[in-house]
């Protein structure tokens, strides 16, 4: 609990909480109930903290505003605060395990309840919630202490069940509005215990058939006392009418932009069986096979006991069908209150299993004891648990589901202490934000596009895996994507959510496991790669193109340094075709170098350079052309028609001193040349557009600025 | 009326709502020409033209890396010789395939578990738009399901029948299963599966013969004659099997390919394309396709769409408890769950899981399943109804009992209907881009060609000349198209120098050559196909033509010529 940092929903939970008890104030975050709030703030009345009047936020109610600033700015630690402020969140975890044992030992005895409480307190996803001042937990802590209550007053119990039943449910709509579900599952329990009681032949195992008299005041005893408490909690006199306003903002804290995601789908409107996946992904694979075999013995416990499966399947089903209904699919805590009765459940299956003799004991253990040790594996990160059917870990998990199913900013003060440990010379980090990851004591710099495509050597990039799986990194620039899920495994994950990424391109790390090796040539291919894909949809993203030309430059200067001095020739070529003001300068410069090298290598291996370049100058490829025109000279330096080729070619990269040189050569050799004195019409012409005759750079920049210039043409 | 008589007129019924749901709008429905479907055309062409008979059909152009099992395309040829080389004929091909694996389904399925199952599983396909899609596509795929239910059929006949000629029927129709669709490998694994299964039975002496459904007769090696019916059908299947092998011994590769370029998995010298996608997600998203996500790609269905309807969904599941519940020898049981699970392992292994097109061969399967629960439905509503009208007897259904099943029967099969219905002739048939999908674009370009080129020589380059689509569009056209393959293609024919020459091409370096050769020409069209590079339309009159170039020119129009077909080449190869 103390290595988790501050998770989404705790920056307006957990400072609201405290403005209630401290301040008797309920103006902040009103899209909740209280009660879980309220009660992670009663701890920090202990606290030496700041006045919550002057607090950005807190005038104009802004929860957020005021959460971060209460959070990061207070005189008193965060993990003090935090830490206290969870500890509530235990207790009611806690509770809600005590009640699972108590009413699974009245349901199925004493082994099955042990088997149902490991099951609870060894589940992974109840762990992660339990630690956090969240509601879901709450909420299904109180709808057991409801339906608890009430199964056993429906079994004849007094008239304290009743009693208990509502405030249950009255605690049960404090904590969370979806604590109204709970609300019609007593209703329809009830009918339904009184309908089996009345239609269904009377078991030995059941307590006498409730009658419609003691069901109807049983249900308004209840709801009487669910209203009190709510009223109360709501601030009498006016509880009720502040409950239905919080109900009418559940929606507030709503990104309308949002897209649920599930397994590699992105949906506006999210996914009705959501919640069915992310549940077969996230329960432990044991929890899943003693329900199996729970849903092989229920249906023979149906006809013995019908109201127990009553008060089983059907919370569990309920819960589920909101979730069909619900299009917020961000993460499984929302069916989390599914959970408990998932358990109960399973204490059909153990009952079952340890009636049957050695084998079926042996099973239970064997269950208990590959939770257990999944639950050891996972430990501390519950969170991003996933189990086998998702592949078991959070690199494989981010495949399937995301949000705070993998990552809710719990991450921060385990990546703090291992930057302590590790001391990366340059930390680049982008993930989610809860507080800003400074709070942590984190020296970063944020990942950028140029980052994405071409990752620099020498840095440590760190990536949140909601991030890292989200269209939206770069959700300014659409059609983006951040390709390294799909291209590199990450050299380790710190918690279960931050992803950390080492590349190298010295041949010499090969094989290394604490860096991704990069081949220089995919190094740049993959970026150029990205970009032109990028610029193909978006041809006026200016900063990708820029990216791109500057790829092919430094792409360049690396071919050089290979003695490729064609390949650099044709990648400087590039750089201007994309974008002439940054290359075209370097183009000129390197010229006559280069050409001096492509000449040499042209003499020793020679080929159809001429046709070559001919061919490819028709087909506008101006970079291929310009080499293959210049190989071809170096062999034949007498083809004028060669040589007024690759003038015209040079001119149509902007190079206009060195086009005009090509062409005066042909001229002296002959004077009468056509295409060579057409192509010198055109370069004066250039040379006039550009206000400065023969100034390569600024030729080729005004050039490209006139996409009707002339001198495109065939020479 | 004899229960014979209903049993007929009821599979008669299904048979012509198979038909209608694959034979109506089947010219506009799918739309355009595929370039598979047009390879597959002309592939039946050259068969119907008598040039080949083929044992295994080579790729394109002779591109040997994307092979094709021949039935489909011997079958489609003899509809050519009826109907003529034509896109409908190809459609029409696999829409009578599709309508006789409905018969065929009754047939396989009512032979093992009785009509009634039998009318239900081929209701049940005949309805099922995920059949009716791949029915009207063209696609070879589409024989795996027939394929499926002949081999259960032949089966269910040999362990009735139990003859040499059964024997000898199922061997031959094992074997040419080979000669369908990759997918049907799964086929006969399964069968192997079973067959391990029922060995396992026999050891379990005397619980064995105790069930109504036995394990194939094949196995029952202490029933006389068994022997020689074992020999008789592996010797006809070897036979089939002969061709096949035979090939195979030569260029095993080629069998092999394709399943190689989208093999999930793939080895050290043949890395797969995709290593991100796992065994296991794509396992899981092909058993979730039937009721949560279907397949994306939109030729193959409305994209994410469960391939089964929520009715014929609910009753799959229904079906599966049934089969749980049932009372039958594991090998029976296994036969079934075998012949849903194996024929998706082609879509799990390969990328872009779910495939509903290399999972075809599980719908025989699912159907039968479906049908399983709708029985056991109208098994309850049966004693219900008789409960209700006091009028059944010793454990048959009454009248009341018939007439609530018949009622829920045909609410059930005709809601899927409908649903499905719905599903292929509404949303799928608007989705936007549906067109695009299948070419849409090709057959106006070639009849675009057509007016413009009226009487010409056409001579393509060969993004359009090696397009099989438009190659199958232009094969009755007289002159036939040319590719631009050599400089002949440039210059007048002696042959046939009074016709126009039209140039079709979008390599801008060869349409500059075009227009230095001949300055007088005409362009006459552009078009833009499958590439975003214009192609431009020359018309040079013939008179104008060279009768044969200069020297210089020469040169460079055949370096032009070469280094554009290697360009197109090398393109095709990547991919």
């Amino acid at each position: 609990m103390r290595g988790s940092s501050v998770t989404g929903d705790e920056v307006a939970h957990l400072p609201a909480g405290y403005t209630y008890v401290r301040a008797g104030d309920f103006r902040l975050n009103p899209q909740h109930p209280p009660l879980i709030k309220a009660l992670a703030g009663l701890p920090l009345l202990v606290l030496d903290l700041d006045p919550i009047e002057g607090t950005p936020g807190w005038e104009q109610a802004d929860e957020w505003t005021f959460g971060r600033a209460f959070l990061t700015q207070n005189r008193t630690p965060l993990r003090r605060i935090v830490f206290l402020a969870r500890l509530p969140m235990v207790a009611v975890g806690v509770l809600l395990g005590l009640l699972l044992f108590a009413w699974a030992r009245e349901m199925w005895g004493f082994g099955p309840a042990l088997f149902v409480l490991s099951l609870y307190t060894l589940c992974p996803n109840v762990l992660g919630h339990t630690a956090l001042v969240t509601t879901d937990i709450g909420v299904a802590c109180f709808t057991v202490a409801t339906l608890y209550a009430l199964w056993r007053l429906v079994r004849g119990a007094g008239r304290w069940a009743a009693v208990a039943c509502g405030l249950g449910l009255g605690a049960s709509l404090l904590a969370k509005y979806s604590g109204v579900v709970t609300a019609g599952l007593v209703v329809v329990l009830l009918a339904g215990a009184w309908a089996a009681g009345r239609w269904l032949p009377a078991s030995p195992l059941e307590s006498p058939p409730l009658s419609a008299r003691r069901a109807v005041v049983s249900l308004g005893v209840v709801l009487a006392i669910a209203l009190l408490v709510v009223s109360l909690g709501f601030g009498a006199p006016r509880g009720l009418v502040n409950y239905l306003a919080g109900f009418g903002r559940i929606y507030a804290d709503a990104n309308p932009r949002w897209e649920g995601f599930l397994w590699g789908e992105y949906s506006a409107t999210g996914f009705r069986y959501y919640y069915l996946l992310a549940s077969l992904w996230k329960t432990p694979l044991p929890t899943l096979a003693a329900f199996a075999v729970a849903a092989t013995a229920l249906p023979a416990t149906l006809r013995k006991r019908p109201v127990d499966v009553l008060f089983i399947v059907v919370p569990f089903a309920a819960f589920h069908a909101a979730g069909v209904f619900n299009q917020a699919n961000i993460g499984i805590r929302h069916v989390l209150p599914a959970y408990p009765f998932l358990f109960l459940a399973c204490g059909a299956a153990a009952a079952r299993l340890l009636a049957a003799g050695g084998r079926g004991k042996l099973a239970v253990v064997a269950l208990g004891v590959w939770l257990a040790a999944g639950t050891l594996r996972a430990h501390p990160h519950y969170l991003s648990y996933f189990n086998a059917l998702a592949g078991g870990g959070p690199d494989s998990g981010i495949h399937y589901l995301d949000d705070s199913n993998v990552e809710w900013g719990q991450d921060y003060a385990r990546l703090a202490d291992w930057v302590a440990r590790r001391r990366p010379s340059e930390l680049a980090l982008l993930a989610f934000e809860p507080l800003p990851p400074a709070t942590y004591g984190l020296r970063y710099r944020t990942i950028r596009l140029d980052n994405v495509t071409r990752p620099k050597p020498g840095v440590t990039y760190v990536a949140g895996a909601h991030y890292l799986q989200r269209n939206s990194l770069f959700d300014e620039w659409a059609g983006v994507r951040f390709l390294w899920l799909r291209r590199y495994r990450p050299v380790e994950i710190v918690g279960g959510s931050l992803f950390v990424y080492r590349f190298s391109i010295d041949p010499r790390d090969e094989g290394s496991p604490d860096v991704i090796y990069l081949p220089p040539e995919r190094w740049f291919s993959d970026s150029i790669a990205q970009l032109g894909e990028i610029l193909g949809r978006s041809p006026r993203f200016a900063l990708a193109r820029g990216l791109l030309a500057a790829d092919y430059l430094e792409r360049a200067r690396w071919r050089e340094g290979e003695k490729d001095p064609a390949g650099a020739l044709l990648d400087l070529a590039l750089a201007a075709e994309v974008q002439p003001s940054s290359a075209v300068p370097e183009l000129a410069m390197a010229l006559p170098r280069l050409r001096e090298a492509v000449e040499a290598a042209a003499l020793v291996a020679p080929g159809p350079w001429c046709l070559e370049g001919t061919y490819d100058r028709a087909g506008g490829q101006l970079g291929p052309a310009a080499v293959a025109l210049i190989r071809c000279l170096a062999t034949r330096p007498d083809d004028l028609s060669a040589r007024a080729n690759l003038g015209w070619t040079l001119l149509d990269l902007g190079l206009v001193a060195a086009a005009r040189a090509e062409l005066d050569r042909c001229l002296d050799v002959d004077p009468t040349f056509a295409p060579a004195l057409a192509g010198l019409a055109a370069v004066s012409r250039a040379g006039a557009v550009a206000g400065v005759a023969g100034d390569d750079s600024l030729a080729g920049a005004t050039l490209r600025l006139d996409p009707e210039r002339p001198g495109r043409g065939e020479p | 009326m004899s229960r014979r008589v209903v049993v007929f007129a009821t599979l008669l019924a299904i048979v012509v709502v198979a038909a209608v749901l694959r034979l109506h709008r089947l010219d506009e429905l799918p739309p355009g020409l595929f370039i598979d479907q047009a390879q597959y055309g002309l592939d039946a062409y050259r068969i119907a033209q008598g040039e080949t008979f083929p044992v295994f059909v080579e790729g394109p152009g002779g591109n040997q890396e994307r092979g094709r099992e021949p039935l489909f395309m011997v079958l489609m040829a003899g509809v050519f010789l009826l109907l003529g080389p034509t896109p409908l004929s190809i459609k029409l091909t696999s829409a009578l395939i599709g309508i006789a694996t409905v018969a065929a389904t009754y047939l396989a399925a009512s032979r093992w578990l009785g009509a009634r199952v039998g009318l239900l599983a081929a209701a049940m396909l005949a309805v099922s738009s995920w059949h009716v899609t791949f029915s009207r596509m063209g696609f070879r795929a589409i024989l795996t399901p027939l394929w499926v239910s002949l081999v259960v059929l032949a089966l269910g006949e040999l362990a009735q029948r139990r003859t040499v000629i059964s024997a000898v029927a199922f061997g031959v129709v094992l074997g040419a299963g080979f000669y369908t669709y990759p997918a049907y490998w799964s086929v006969p694994l399964a069968l192997a599966l079973v067959l391990v299964v029922a060995l396992l039975e026999r050891r379990q002496d005397g619980r064995r013969r105790q069930h109504g459904h036995g394990p194939p007769s094949l196995l029952e090696l202490d029933v006389p004659g068994a022997r020689k019916r074992l020999v008789a059908a592996a010797v006809a299947f070897l036979l089939t099997m002969t061709p096949l092998v035979a090939y195979a011994s030569t260029r095993a590769d080629d069998l092999l390919a394709r399943a190689r370029e989208v093999a999930l998995v793939g080895s050290e010298s043949e890395p797969a394309r995709d290593e991100s996608v796992s065994l296991r997600d794509s396992a899981q998203r092909v058993l979730f396709m039937l009721h949560l996500r279907g397949d994306t790609e939109l030729r193959h269905n409305v994209p994410g769409r469960p391939m089964l309807d929520v009715v014929s969904g609910t009753l799959f599941l229904a079906g599966l408890a049934a089969l749980a519940r049932a009372r039958w020898r594991a090998s029976f049981k296994t036969a079934i769950l075998a012949l849903w699970l194996l024929p998706l392992v082609p879509s799990a292994a390969t990328l872009a899981a779910p495939n509903a097109l290399r999972a075809v061969g599980a719908l025989p399967a699912v159907c039968l399943i479906a049908a399983l629960g709708l029985d056991a439905v109208l098994r309850l509503l049966e004693r219900l109804g008789d409960r209700a009208g006091d009028s059944a007897t010793a454990g048959f259904p009454g009248r009341a009992g018939r007439a609530v099943a018949v009622a829920a029967a045909l609410l059930a099969i005709g809601s899927a209907a409908a649903l499905n219905a719905r599903a292929y002739f509404v949303e799928w048939a608007s989705l936007p881009g549906l067109a695009d999908e299948f070419s849409g674009d090709i057959p106006r370009f070639v009849d675009y060609l057509g007016e413009l080129a009226n009487g010409a020589e056409v001579v393509a380059c060969p993004y359009v000349y090696s397009s099989p689509n438009i190659a199958f569009l232009t094969l009755r056209r007289d002159p036939p198209l040319r590719p631009l393959d050599s400089v002949d293609a440039l210059v007048a024919s002696a042959s046939d120098s009074a016709r126009d020459r039209v140039f079709v091409c979008d390599e801008p370096a060869v349409n500059a050559l075009l227009q230095r050769l001949y300055p007088e020409a005409e362009e006459i069209g552009r078009y833009a196909i499958y590439t975003a590079r214009t192609g431009r339309i020359l018309r040079v009159p013939a008179k104008r033509m060279w009768a044969s170039l200069p020297p210089a020119e020469e040169t460079q129009a055949r370096y032009f010529i070469a280094r554009m077909n290697d360009s197109f080449a090398e393109r095709s190869r990547a991919w």
